[in-house]
């Protein structure tokens, strides 16, 4: 099964949008950058926050550096997330290491952008493939059933 | 309440907006945090915590807002 992914050409990146479910919270959309560079996927704060999942709440796991800048990470544990598929229909994966990402509002001097990640580790662990045709300008992530 | 195809459909169309009018927030919003909800700029501040307490002023339901940083031409961001 095939999850399109948005490459973006005027900012130079591939994106998605999925849903993410928090245990016990209400599923919040999040638009993430697919960053194959990134050991980690996480969620920023921003939008966490909108389900009431602060990090201060959570257990601290370990700090990264995104363009020189110090950013916490924070264990969330199992989410469901849902993909829209080529067909429009929604594709559930169920992700057991969820990160949420402290925002950067308590340090006025660093500029941080407010992303979150769609990382390499998302990838290895549910063994998706990615895959990129910049001729046919699409992307997408293919689950191992039809892999 | 939505459902969650019609929460990605309306994070999508934030997100299409945001990438077809790059050029634009640039010119107009560079270095600042911008909130973008039914394909449209609804807030922006130069730190996010201040852009949080104006939709949060506004009494703006958060969830399908996507907001970004947007810098000045010529800055890319790294992840």
């Amino acid at each position: 099964m095939r999850l399109p992914l948005v490459l973006d050409k005027e900012k130079i990146r591939l994106a998605v949008v999925a849903t993410v479910k928090f245990s016990g919270r209400p599923p919040i959309p999040v638009a993430f950058i697919v960053d194959t560079g990134s050991p980690f996927t996480f969620v920023d704060e921003f939008n966490s926050a909108k389900v009431r999942i602060f990090t201060k709440n959570l257990t601290f796991d370990h700090n990264s550096y995104m363009g020189g800048t110090k950013v916490a990470m924070y264990k969330a544990g199992e989410v469901a997330m849902k993909f829209k598929n080529e067909a429009g229909d929604l594709f559930e994966i169920n992700y057991n290491d969820m990160k949420v990402a402290k925002t950067g509002w308590t340090r006025k001097e660093a500029v941080y952008s407010g992303v979150s990640i769609l990382g390499l580790d998302f990838f290895l662990k549910n063994k998706f493939s990615l895959h990129i045709n910049t001729i046919k300008d699409i992307a997408y992530i293919e689950t191992e059933e039809s892999a | 309440m939505i459902n969650e195809l019609q929460l990605i459909t309306s994070m999508e169309k934030n997100d299409a907006f945001a990438r077809k009018r790059y050029t634009e927030l640039q010119k107009r919003y560079a270095n600042e945090y911008v909130a973008i909800d039914n394909g449209r700029v609804i807030a922006h501040s130069k730190s996010i915590k201040a852009l949080s307490e104006i939709l949060s002023s506004k009494g703006v339901e958060l969830t399908t807002v996507l907001v970004q940083f947007i810098p000045k031409k010529g800055v890319e961001i790294l992840f």
